[in-house]
This record gives C-alpha cells, sequence and structure tokens, in this order.
C-alpha cells in the first residue's frame, strides 16, 4: 500500500504543481493574483482531447496546437480585460474578482462548446502497459506527469533567472515604471506570461487527462488545492510551486490512507491557514507580504 | 499585424463569450438572484398552466442535470402538442439550483413566492429536496421529487412525492447477488451526498443485518476530490472480496478507471449511477464487473429497450435532443411531469391542493418506471422495484439474463 499511495501523491501533487506554476509565474510576472489558471487547465485539457482523442491526431501535434492556442487564449484574456481594468487603474482585488469571473465565463463556455458530460481521454501510451514498482501498479502517464512536472520548474526557473525575458518579466513586476523607463516592454511582458501560463495550464490539462478524464469541473476540483501549494511553497516562486503541491499531494494521499479520508481536506486547508499565519513567505521565502 | 491579431482574438474572445451568455440565459435559469433568470419552456403566454422545476444545470451533478431538464421539457412539449391540460396549455419555469442545497431552497422560495406554480418538478438530488422541502410544503405546493434517497419522504410532508421507487428497495436485492457470487468482504466508499450516504446506508444495514459479509473499511469521497489513491489503496489493502461504490455518477468512471489502475479486478457494486452510459464511456473496460441496482438502465440503442412505452421515450428523447439520454434522471423528470399532468385532470383544475390530493389518489398509473400507486404507501412512495444489473464485456445486462447466458460470475 505504501508504494502506491506514495506514488499517487507524487502524481496528484505534480498536477496540482502544473497549476501552481501558473499561479506563481504571473504573480511574478504581473503582481496579480489568477484564478483563471484552473479552468484554463480544463480548456486547455478539452482541446487537447479534440485533437487527439475525437480527431485521432497524433499526441505530440495535439499537445503542441493545444497549448499554441491556450498560449493566444491567454494573451488574450489579459489583453482585453486584465490590461483594460489595470489601465483604469482598477485596484488588485477587482482584478482577481475578473479573473473568477472570467473563470466561470470559461466553464460556461466549455460546457456550451463541448458539453457538461465525463469524458475519456484516450491513453497517451499505447504501447507501453502499467507496470510495478514495489508491488504497486504504475500507470506510465503518472510518471510522465511527474517528469513533466519537474522538468516545467526547473525551465520555468531557469527561463525567469537566466534570459533577458525572464529579468524583463520580473522587472515589470517589481516596477512597471522603471522597467517602461528601462526600456521594457512591460505590456507586452506581461501578456506573453499570461500566454505562457496558460500554455503551461494546457500541458498540465492534457498530462492529467488520461487517469482524472476531462469534464467542465476538472479545474474546479483541483483549483483551490493548488492555489494553496502555491502559497505553501512560497508565491511567486517556481521551486515552491512544485515543493509545495508535492507536499499537498503527498499529505493529502498519505492522510486519506492511514489517518482517514474524512480528514484529508481538513488537514490540507488546516496546513495553509497556518502557513498564511506562521510562514507566509512559504517554504522558499517569496516576498508576499507588503511592509 | 500584430495589432490585426490581437484586435481578431479580441473579437473571437468577445464573440464567444457573448455567445455563451446569451445562450445559458436563454436556455436555463437560475436560482443566484437575479430575475431574468427564470425560463418558460412550453407555452409563451396567457392562460397556461405553470409548473416549476428545480435541479442542477450548472456544477459538480450538471451533467445529469440538464438530462433531467430535458426529460421534463419534453414532456411538456408532447403535453402541449396533444392539446394541454384541461385544454390549456402548459408552460415550465425551469431554476438552475447549481447543486447545492441554499440554491434549492432559493429556487423553491422564487417558484413558490414569486412564480406562483401550481405544481413543482424537483431535483434528482435528495439533499436538495430535503434543503427545499420545508419552503414548498408551507407554500401548499405539491412537488414530485425525482432524488432516490428514502429520507426527504420521510419528514410527513403533504405535498411531497416520487415519481419511482427509492433506493432503499435496491439494498436486499443486491446483498442477495453479492451473497451469490461468493462476496464474504467488502470495502465501502461513500460520496458526501445524501443520496449517496442514504443508498451506502441502506446496503450496509442490510449487510449488517444479514451478518454475512464483513465490512473491511468504510472510506469517504469529498465532492470536489479527482484522485483517490489513498482511500482507494486502503480499501484494497484490506483484501476485500468486493468493493462498494456509494458515489454520483461523475465521479464513478474515474474512480473505477483509478480502482483498476491501482491492480484491483475484482466486484465492483454500487447503485443506479454505476449503470449511467458516462461510466462505461469513461472507465471504458475498467468498469467490466461492475454490479448494481437501478430502475432503469439506458440501453445502447432504442431497440433494446425493456418496453414499448420505454420505446416511444428513447425515440422521442432521440428526435428531439438527437441522442439517448445519458442518466436515467430524464425517464425519472418524464415521468414527475406524467404523474402531475394525471393530477391535473384528476383535480378538474390548477389549484395547487386540489393537484396534491388528486396525486396522492393516483393509482395503476403506468409510466416508465412502472406503475404508480400512491394509495398504498400514504408518504408520497409511489411503487417498490428496483432490478440488479451487471457490466460485462462492455455492455449491461440484466443480471438475470446474464447469469441465464453465461452463469453465475463467482469471486476469483
Amino acid at each position: 500500500m505504501f508504494v502506491n499511495v506514495l506514488i499517487g501523491g507524487l502524481v496528484l501533487g505534480c498536477t496540482y504543481g502544473m497549476l501552481a506554476l501558473g499561479y506563481s509565474l504571473i504573480y511574478q510576472a504581473s503582481g496579480y493574483m489568477n484564478f483563471t489558471q484552473p479552468d484554463l487547465l480544463m480548456v486547455g485539457a478539452f482541446m487537447g482531447l479534440t485533437f487527439f482523442g475525437t480527431w485521432g491526431w497524433p499526441f505530440a501535434i495535439s499537445l503542441a496546437l493545444a497549448m499554441i492556442m491556450m498560449f493566444l487564449l491567454g494573451m488574450a484574456m489579459e489583453r482585453s480585460f486584465i490590461r483594460t481594468l489595470v489601465k483604469k487603474g482598477a485596484k488588485n482585488i477587482y482584478i482577481v474578482l475578473a479573473t473568477i469571473a472570467l473563470s466561470t465565463i470559461l466553464q460556461n463556455a466549455a460546457m456550451l462548446i463541448w458539453d457538461s458530460r465525463q469524458h475519456s481521454f484516450p491513453s497517451i501510451f499505447t504501447k507501453i502497459k502499467p507496470f510495478k514498482i514495489g508491488g504497486a501498479s504504475v500507470r506510465p502517464e503518472g510518471i510522465l506527469a511527474i517528469v513533466v512536472a519537474i522538468s516545467a520548474m526547473v525551465l520555468l526557473h531557469l527561463f525567469l533567472n537566466k534570459t533577458k525575458f525572464g529579468t524583463a518579466m520580473r522587472a515589470s513586476a517589481q516596477n512597471k515604471t522603471a522597467a517602461n523607463v528601462m526600456g521594457i516592454n512591460v505590456w507586452q511582458t506581461i501578456s506573453i506570461t499570461y500566454g505562457i501560463a496558460a500554455a503551461l495550464a494546457c500541458l498540465g490539462g492534457v498530462i492529467v487527462a488520461p487517469n482524472l478524464g476531462v469534464s467542465m469541473n476538472l479545474g474546479t476540483q483541483l483549483g483551490m488545492k493548488s492555489f494553496a501549494s502555491a502559497v505553501i511553497g512560497g508565491y511567486g516562486n517556481m521551486y515552491g510551486a512544485i515543493v509545495g503541491a508535492l507536499l499537498i499531494g503527498l499529505i493529502e494521499t498519505f492522510s486519506a490512507a492511514y489517518i482517514g479520508s474524512l480528514y484529508k481536506d481538513f488537514i490540507v486547508f488546516a496546513l495553509l491557514i497556518l502557513a498564511m499565519i506562521f510562514k507566509p513567505t512559504g517554504i522558499f521565502n517569496a516576498k508576499v507580504y507588503d511592509t | 499585424m500584430k495589432k490585426s491579431m490581437a484586435l481578431l482574438l479580441v473579437g473571437a474572445m468577445v464573440l464567444s463569450l457573448a455567445g455563451c451568455t446569451g445562450s445559458q440565459s436563454s436556455s436555463t435559469g437560475t436560482a443566484g438572484g437575479n430575475t431574468e433568470g427564470t425560463t418558460t419552456v412550453g407555452a409563451e403566454a396567457g392562460d397556461v398552466i405553470k409548473l416549476g422545476y428545480f435541479g442542477p444545470e450548472t456544477g459538480p451533478n450538471s451533467m445529469t442535470g440538464q438530462e433531467a431538464r430535458k426529460g421534463a421539457q419534453l414532456k411538456v412539449k408532447e403535453i402541449n402538442q396533444a392539446g394541454g391540460i384541461l385544454g390549456q396549455q402548459v408552460t415550465l419555469v425551469v431554476y438552475d439550483d447549481k447543486g447545492t442545497p441554499e440554491g434549492a431552497v432559493k429556487a423553491a422560495t422564487r417558484l413558490v413566492e414569486d412564480d406562483k406554480v401550481s405544481a413543482i418538478v424537483g431535483s434528482q438530488l435528495s439533499s436538495n429536496l430535503q434543503a427545499a422541502g420545508d419552503k414548498i410544503e408551507k407554500g401548499g405546493i405539491p412537488c414530485v421529487g425525482t432524488g432516490l434517497g428514502p429520507v426527504w419522504l420521510k419528514n410527513g410532508w403533504k405535498y411531497f412525492f416520487r415519481s419511482q421507487g427509492n433506493s432503499e428497495s435496491g439494498a436486499a436485492p443486491l446483498n442477495d447477488v453479492m451473497e451469490q457470487v461468493g462476496v464474504k468482504s467488502m470495502a465501502v466508499m461513500i460520496a458526501q451526498d445524501e443520496g449517496s450516504i442514504s443508498s451506502a446506508k441502506l446496503v450496509t444495514d442490510e449487510v449488517g443485518r444479514r451478518g454475512n459479509i464483513s465490512i473491511t473499511t468504510s472510506e469517504v469521497s469529498q465532492n470536489t476530490d479527482t484522485d483517490w489513491t489513498g482511500q482507494l489503496s486502503k480499501m484494497i489493502s484490506t483484501s476485500p472480496d468486493g468493493i462498494f461504490l456509494s458515489v454520483q455518477v461523475e465521479q464513478a468512471g474515474p474512480m473505477i478507471k483509478q480502482l483498476r489502475g491501482l491492480g484491483y479486478e475484482g466486484f465492483i457494486f454500487g447503485n443506479e449511477c454505476l449503470g449511467m452510459p458516462d461510466v462505461r464511456l469513461v472507465a471504458g473496460d475498467a468498469a467490466n464487473n461492475s454490479i448494481y441496482y437501478a430502475v432503469h438502465v439506458i440501453p445502447d440503442s432504442i431497440e433494446e429497450a425493456n418496453s414499448e412505452k420505454e420505446k416511444a421515450f428513447l425515440q422521442a428523447f432521440t428526435d428531439e435532443y438527437g441522442a439517448l439520454p445519458i442518466g436515467d434522471v430524464a425517464y425519472r423528470t418524464y415521468d414527475a411531469v406524467t404523474i402531475i399532468q394525471k393530477g391535473i385532470e384528476d383535480a378538474g383544475n390548477t389549484e395547487p391542493t386540489a393537484i396534491r390530493d388528486a396525486i396522492k389518489n393516483i393509482s395503476g398509473l403506468e409510466v416508465l418506471a412502472g406503475t404508480i400507486d400512491y394509495t398504498q404507501f400514504d408518504n408520497g412512495e409511489g411503487m417498490v422495484g428496483t432490478q440488479i444489473f451487471i457490466t460485462e464485456n462492455g455492455r449491461n445486462y440484466l443480471f438475470e439474463k446474464y447469469v441465464d447466458e453465461f452463469g453465475v460470475p463467482t469471486v476469483n
């Protein structure tokens, strides 16, 4: 049982991690919280399902196309809604509320474009059967989720810290006026960040869909715990997002298995409250409070 | 070029959003607060009979909720095409309760106080009927509920009825089959909604009463869960002969898939949710070896319907919506409107209490679920009786027929 629970917890943690990375990325680049991430994951999973499952296109092409479309959708959302509000001088809370409203609109749009049913996402690895690790049955998609989440974390960290564009993103978040003076196209930078976050959500959605299925509620079900992951890890920190997510995934799964399934959510969200009170900067000391 | 692209994207998004909000408001109502939320289906205005409906159009139970609404709408349409009731056309006022008890209370309040409907078709979620019941009862409006949990009809309410047998009647035959296939131990998973809790209690109480099967562990699933590795691993670790899942259909498919993915190959038992087409769609071959009780199981084609009445319903449903129903809730709401129609006809007027009294005296009414007879129970129940089905080879069989054809399946 231990190995099953361990692997299950890691896979679940990496699922949360994909979303938590998006939360953190947008916060890093714009300073705003964006609650559309879970529903972008859902829309991305639906797109992947349409290309791969319904139309039968090769998986790599389906994934790439879905990510490109989600990248453009993310940019469009920023340009049409977020930027408009920011330019009107809206306070941060209004930006957050706008993303919550967008989130509901995305769910309803998904219901109209696809439907409200549960959909099965075909297995990505048709030739690789589930295999045993320590007596536990492991699906190859589970391993893929872990590999992709860890890789995304490392690549995003390198992107943010080792590239010129990454530096521009961080500069835009810290001081938009100064960044502008330095020749950084702040709005374009933020726009691309929203696009990257949406594409990342899509990647997460397509990777976890074979295990969880696809429905309009997929994002809602994952959203809160992903957000908790980002906070516990350190909101805005890429390593924090994944480490926080792995922690949440493992605690949730081990709690259900060894303490009791009635208590698992209680434990996870109690941890979130404790983290916000006693360690608001998260495991990786992110700068989240105005002091 | 960049600007054009951006404008194009924004335009596309705005159009899609405008499209979605427009369609939403025209297809369904919401109990969220605005008066634009109501939808009238059927007759438009004038001297019409106004019926109410509330159920989950959005939220985690929206998949089945929309099917339920379609069933009610179909029956209203058929009534109107046949000349209405007592010569009057019928309109259905629809509210989305979002699958939440508070949404159901709001919807009931609107139907009773604002819309002043003559009768109500109630949600398929027993917890929502339980929540909204007092408001409807005090308003004196007859309500034919479609939830299967037995609890809400045990409140002593005088205006409530059920459109088919409750889940209580499935516990004994399911236990019979569990024993027949050789189950000696069983692990249980219970979703945290009224219907799932009720059906789990009924089945496990029957297990306890008989004393032939031991329950190795009982786990819960929250509505927001997407991964059950912890609970399922614990259940499998107790080496049960069977696993009983009392969960909603939205959870059943992925849960069964994960269960099989963790290496469990034994019997899966459950309630009517396991018979929904979406469970097989999502779980695929993992759904094989599932045994469950239900009044209806949606056949794979119209020709496989169990009766001419069901065949006619499925044909009409397919003609209207382009596909077979994906949940038996469509049967339940269709029957509910049929019952209300009979009540109004027997009452000879649309006064709610007169309709209630007439429904209470309905006996021998043939509906999709069987024969309704409210006179034999005096508590709003109109029938008993469910059947046992098994999913094997990717299709649903009546268990008796399966045994005749393949023999009794047994625990390996």
